[in-house]
């Protein structure tokens, strides 16, 4: 087994604490002119039954309140903040400097650049493991870290859905460490980039759904063979919160049972774009299904054709 | 062209469907290349491009990227810049040897 190319050493996330029933969003983004794909029927019977959504706080709020926790350790620990690298899939045209300028000066990390993340949409996660993997491959040094922050909050209906998934508001922070004894060690992370739909053409949409699980299936075995794994050695998937239906589709493409995919957010949380992965896996550690030792696979797959898989152990 | 990375920073809205750097790629057939778009941050995505390739080439599997520097109108502000009706800049940039 390879060393660690970085350690998740701490995260948190925000989820507002409304939740609206699919029914109910899936009738108001029609009234508003969206035309979702799927019956609320149908797009219950993949695991969803509610959707987030803030209705009081900010974007930049939700991102201080994942933020500052984070930075005040750092602070308190005399830690260099080399950059936050930042994902906004719903809340498209934010500026990314002015949401965190506030922040960074309270915590005196007001030189640190905020780097906007996009095109990668729900595998931006995956997109910031892979930058950071080089930074720490590089110059970065021991007493250095990278922030991933991911903040989604829907102001209109056509970001609460693209007519295909139903988008929750929420936030989320991830702090990348080169090396630490205790965490969420990364021991490999890889992208495959397709990028078939660059606009809405129907035709590249067609190629995408009908080719997405094959390249997921490319990059996981990617992954697992230059790790010298195998999947029965991997305890869970946490992957983007894309229904039973799409997971029952990778679970045949990866030869794996559908159960190792960790499903237990999908009800009340829903998709959330890149805060899926994050979510998913404090929610395993509360829970006691996933433990230290534990070897897991994180997935992500964003929309039109970008793919993330990342090997990690709990530590 | 001989390039592994592909770098598109922009500023203003585009539209909320529209992923200009990987039609950029599709188009140019350039599907080996890793992309990066970089957007909504002013002045500031060039510099945080050139961040992100030091990060890259540092370990030497990325060596050439070009960073296209293109803003179609500013719909924000609406202001059109009097020089040029669509700036566009195109960069080379490999790591020093």
């Amino acid at each position: 087994m390879t060393a660690p190319l970085l350690t998740i050493t701490d995260s948190n996330v925000y989820i507002p604490s409304f939740r609206a029933p699919v029914d109910q969003v899936i009738q108001e983004i029609n009234e508003d002119g969206v035309s979702f794909r799927l019956s609320a029927a149908d797009y219950r019977d993949s695991g969803f039954g509610y959707v987030p959504i803030e209705r009081s706080e900010s974007l930049e709020q939700m991102i201080y309140e994942v933020c500052a926790p984070i930075l005040s350790r750092i602070r308190r620990d005399g830690i260099q903040l080399s950059a936050i690298l930042f994902a906004s899939v719903t809340s498209a045209g934010v500026q990314a400097q002015s949401l965190f300028s506030g922040l960074l000066r309270e915590f005196d990390y007001s030189t640190t650049p905020v780097i906007q993340l996009e095109e990668y949409g729900c595998s931006t996660i995956h997109l910031s493991l892979y930058l950071t993997k080089a930074y720490f491959a590089g110059e970065g040094q021991s007493n250095d870290a990278v922030l991933f922050v991911a903040a989604d909050k829907a102001n209109t209906s056509h970001h609460r859905s693209d007519s295909y998934m139903l988008y929750g508001d929420a936030a989320s922070a991830a702090l990348y460490r080169k090396s630490a004894a205790r965490g969420q060690q990364t021991l490999s992370a890889r992208l495959k980039v397709d990028g078939f739909v660059y606009d809405r053409s129907p035709e590249r949409v067609k190629m995408y759904f009908s080719t997405f699980y094959l390249a997921v299936r490319q990059v996981v075995n990617q992954v697992l063979r230059e790790s010298g794994m195998v999947m029965n050695e991997i305890s869970l998937i946490f992957c983007s919160n894309l229904g039973l239906r799409t997971w029952s589709t990778l679970a045949r493409a990866l030869g794996c049972p559908l159960d190792k995919f960790y499903a237990s957010t999908l009800e009340d949380a829903g998709h959330l774009h890149n805060t899926d992965i994050l979510l998913n896996v404090n929610e395993a550690v509360r829970t006691g299904s996933l433990n230290r030792g534990d070897f897991y696979l994180a997935v992500s797959i964003g929309f039109g054709g970008y793919y993330g898989c990342s090997l990690h152990k709990y530590e | 062209m001989d390039m592994d990375v592909l770098v598109l920073c922009h500023h203003v809205n585009t539209s909320h469907a529209e992923h200009v750097c990987a039609k950029i790629r599709r188009e140019l057939n350039l599907m080996d290349v890793l992309p990066l778009a970089l957007g909504h941050s002013g002045s500031l995505a060039f510099p945080h491009a050139l961040s992100l390739l030091e990060w890259l080439m540092a370990g030497g599997t990325y060596r050439k990227a070009v960073c296209v520097l293109a803003d179609d109108h500013f719909e924000q502000s609406s202001v059109m810049l009097p020089a040029q009706p669509a700036p566009l800049s195109i960069i080379e940039i490999m790591p020093q040897s």
